[in-house]
């Protein structure tokens, strides 16, 4: 058996890295650290409609392979590991590779000078601003694909035509893949193929199932959650279609299926079942925990902070995530308590769909000085905030997983959840659970938990003790025997 | 003899199933020997030039009969718009006065009451032959679900009423399947004869078939051809869905005719329109030449018809095709024969249905039991369907008005 391991997410993002981009970087990492296994790496190139294989030297640089993983214990209470020193031949930085050509540079260039421009605009215009440019984005794309996709099928027509042979047509037909030509990825039938990034823009699982009919390999792929079609409204755009139809490609495509959590596993089995598609095998992976820090780089972000009491919610500030609870706790909590009431930190990026939010936030005098929002915030920051923070609060309405949730239990901090079912999950019962809609049940759980140093501290110590965060050696661990289930060896 | 035939739409190019089947009975009345007129009452807006036959008189749109029309109702308001003084008597009378029919021929119950005026101003009052292709009745309460139902009700109870008078009078009715034969019997007709839909030969033209192959390249899909005609939309997605997503990346249905529409914006289709575009081509209306080229290259023929009534011609052409036939027991009403057939699949649970088709796409059907039998597949064809109607027609009597008034 050979894993193969598609990074095409990894080489083409650009940004820190989002959960998926972690996920897909720390198994890489993970498959890299075994000798005992043979590895590949692999990505699909959309314009070459092919896979193409990753040099393993390219993977070390592109996953970042400067420092070791720190112990669990280092980054809750102790210092994190000091980088490796830095050689002729290891960048003073992690460096990213070069993306693969033009084409991904100029539409990264497009994505970030289109997302900057919105940032800057006034709130108010946001929302229809990010419609139009996704708007935008679509009809570019499609327009593109549709240009290229008529060229090429009318040159392959007119050889075929001369040849007196047929070509293939129709929406994909002519991305099928041929048999692996000079440069493509030489597929073997003992390989087990693995794709967790963000499959549904890199790669094409219509050529993945072809691929994998016609050489005969095995193949995992991810599901994260199913929110796009099972909850589009608390989307920023209507994506429920095109998923839907991801989703199936990806059903048709999986030997078997490895879901974040048990919820994942059930919404995509259900998903499936309503689509009347097939059913692959579906086995949960949870995701590791640990956050890479070296301790020199552990530092608040803001130097009040150290002053203030506070407390933290990291999520990505959007409809979803329900940042209006906290508002309307927040607003409550000044009313009764004026200067005493502690901060809200908020770590994440502002998203969609919460202009009105933000700008009750930013006008409501109670709310003055209340809360802080950082967004691209270093990992060192984050884990100051973690440490110092009196407990984590995440109000979400769903999730595929409650990564923030076992962040906060990982380093002893009490944490107030949603019932969102994949919290729940996450939380394993050592958070307080909260329907994400009952605002006085909220208000008064997290008044009493600010108020209760005593309280805090016994959550604290019970964590320390009790609660075993997963780790991502675990999850690679996992993943292997999710592989071996793949290949008929388990 | 001379036979007056009245229908719904015009039969010069005929384009679905029912047009076939007036187009072929005058054909075989015709090889027989029988001068044949036909009278079309047509909808204007979809018919024009050649389309339309010399005698063939138009409905507009314009007309009270048509504005007064409930939705989905026009062929019953064609009768009333045919029988009335301010509608197209006129127009009939003449074209009757000058024929001096010996046989009326009626291919659908809604003219019924003009030929019961037909019956009163000509000299030699014609044989009434009902050539019924449907139950005309309660297919109509299926398309009208979702209606105003007293208003259904209504038009429903009328469109009995003139199928039961038209039966009781007819000298002869043919029906496409024995159960319709025994519906029309209940309906009180005296004489009743079978003859199935069919289809007619179609020859393979070779550089169509190139054409064909060059563009299909070979790629596997099943094959569902249908008309503009709710059942069939219907049919499709009680047995395909809930969504095509039990379908592979790289496997298709082609759909073929007036049905793509009816597809498209069916509500199964719209619930997950993702799937369903990436695995549903719709060529709409092809050419006959077409048509036979894509009956012989797709992997399989689908029939996932559920309801309506009479038979389908598809099915004929569809078994005639010699290529894996999926139908359910609806579909093959009329030609139970073919079950014997071994190309010939049934199945009538959506699921299993569905297993039928992927089985089909990926040639796994299991292995055939029986050898092929050219002879009963070319029962289908028109020649061999309606042979009995030409000699079901000459033994007919002139009718006692008739004989009365010529004493």
């Amino acid at each position: 058996m050979r894993i193969v391991l598609d990074l095409a997410t990894s080489q083409i993002w650009t940004r820190p890295p989002v959960g998926i981009v972690r996920t897909e970087q720390r198994f890489g990492q993970f498959l890299l650290s075994r000798d005992d296994l043979e590895v590949a790496f692999c990505r699909y190139e959309k314009a070459g409609k092919r896979y193409v294989e990753i040099p393993r030297d390219d993977v070390r640089r592109m996953l970042h392979l400067d420092y070791q993983t720190p112990e669990r214990d280092e980054l809750a209470d102790g210092p994190p590991a000091e980088p490796p020193p830095i050689t002729a031949s290891t960048p003073a930085h992690p460096t990213r590779l070069p993306v693969p050509g033009r084409r991904e540079r100029l539409v990264g260039s497009i994505k970030r000078t289109g997302h900057g421009v919105i940032h800057r605009m006034p709130e108010p215009l946001r929302p229809q601003a990010r419609e139009a440019f996704h708007a935008a984005k679509l009809f570019a794309k499609h327009s593109l694909a549709f240009g290229r996709d008529s060229a090429r099928w009318m040159a392959q027509a007119a050889r075929a035509r001369r040849r007196g042979t047929g070509v293939p047509i129709g929406s994909t037909a002519g991305a099928l893949p041929g048999p692996a030509g000079a440069g493509s990825f030489a597929f073997r039938p003992d390989d087990v193929y693995f794709s967790m990034g963000l499959d549904w823009e890199y790669n094409d699982l219509g050529a993945l199932y072809a691929e994998r009919k016609r050489i005969g390999f095995r193949t995992v792929l991810h599901c994260y959650d199913t929110i796009p079609v099972l909850l589009p409204h608390l989307m920023s755009f209507d994506a429920r279609q095109h998923f839907a139809r991801y989703f199936t490609d990806l059903a048709h495509a999986a030997d078997r299926v490895a879901a974040i959590s048990e919820c994942s596993k059930q919404d995509f089995t259900r998903l499936m079942t309503e689509l009347g598609g097939p059913t692959p095998p579906v086995d949960v992976a949870i995701l590791g925990t640990e956050i890479d820090v070296p301790q020199a780089r552990v530092k608040p972000p803001a130097t009040r902070l150290a002053e203030r009491e506070f407390v933290l919610c990291v999520s990505t500030i959007e409809a979803r995530k329900n940042h209006e609870q906290l508002y309307h706790v927040w607003d409550r909590l000044a009313a009764r308590h004026g200067d005493d009431t502690p901060l809200l930190v908020i770590v994440g990026m502002v998203g969609w769909g919460v202009g009105d939010l933000l700008f009750k936030m930013r006008t409501n005098p109670r709310m003055r000085n209340r809360v802080v929002i950082f967004d691209n915030l270093p990992d060192g920051e984050l884990v100051w905030l973690y440490r110092n923070c009196l407990f984590t609060v995440f109000p979400s309405h769903y999730e595929g997983w409650g990564l923030p949730v076992v962040e906060s239990l990982a380093f002893a901090k009490p944490c107030i959840c949603s019932t969102a079912p994949a919290v729940l999950e996450a939380a394993h019962g050592m958070a307080e659970a909260i329907d994400p809609l009952d605002t006085p049940a909220w208000c008064a759980a997290i008044e009493n938990l600010w108020r209760d140093a005593a309280l805090r501290e016994r959550i604290a110590a019970g964590l320390r003790d009790e609660f075993r965060p997963p780790t991502w050696q675990a999850h690679g661990e996992r993943l292997l025997t999710i592989a071996r289930r793949a290949a008929g060896e388990a | 003899m001379r036979v007056l035939q009245l229908t719904v739409y015009p039969i010069e190019q005929p384009r679905h199933g029912g047009q076939a089947r007036c187009a072929n009975m005058r054909a075989v009345l015709q090889s027989q020997g029988h001068e044949v007129r036909t009278l079309a009452v047509y909808e204007p807006e979809h018919y024009g030039g050649d389309a339309v036959g010399p005698h063939d008189i138009g409905f507009p749109g314009h007309s009270t009969y048509r504005k007064q029309a409930l939705p989905l109702c026009v062929d019953y308001a064609s009768g009333d718009f045919l029988a009335a003084a301010d509608g197209a008597r006129d127009h009939l009378v003449g074209v009757a006065t000058a024929f001096e029919p010996d046989v009326l021929l009626l291919e659908h119950p809604w003219h019924w009451p003009a030929a019961l005026h037909l019956q009163e101003r000509l000299p030699t009052p014609p044989a009434i032959v009902y050539s019924s292709h449907n139950i005309e009745a309660p297919l109509k309460a299926a398309i009208l679900t979702g209606f105003e139902p007293e208003a259904a009700a209504r038009i429903v109870a009328l469109i009995e009423a003139r199928e039961r008078a038209l039966c009781a009078a007819a000298d002869l009715c043919i029906a496409v399947t024995d159960t319709d034969a025994d519906v029309l019997r209940g309906y009180g007709a005296r004489t009743v004869i079978v003859a199935s839909n069919g289809i007619v030969e179609r020859r393979v033209d070779e550089r169509h078939l190139r054409d064909w192959q060059w563009f299909l390249g070979g790629k596997r899909f099943a094959l569902f051809v249908g008309s503009a005609y709710p059942p069939n939309a219907v049919g499709f997605w009680d047995m395909m869905g809930p969504s095509l997503a039990f379908l592979p990346p790289d496997e298709r249905v082609l759909a073929v005719g007036g049905v793509c529409k009816l597809l498209v914006e069916h509500p199964a289709y719209l619930e997950w329109q993702g799937v369903n575009a990436a695995r549903l081509e719709t060529a709409g209306v092809q050419s006959e030449d077409a048509l036979a080229v894509l009956l012989k290259l797709a992997s399989c023929i689908l029939l996932p018809i559920t309801f309506g009534g009479g038979s389908n011609i598809k099915t004929a052409e569809a078994i005639f095709a010699n290529r894996p036939v999926i139908g359910t027991t609806h579909s093959l009403r009329g030609y139970d024969f073919a079950r014997r057939l071994p190309h010939v699949y049934c199945a009538d649970d959506a699921a299993e249905y569905r297993r039928l088709v992927r089985l089909a796409l990926d040639e796994r059907l299991p292995a055939p039991e029986g050898a092929d039998d050219p002879a009963l597949r070319e029962s289908v064809l028109w020649r061999h369907t309606l042979a009995g109607v030409p000699g079901a027609m000459a033994a007919l009597r002139p009718r006692p008005g008739a004989a009365a008034l010529l004493e």
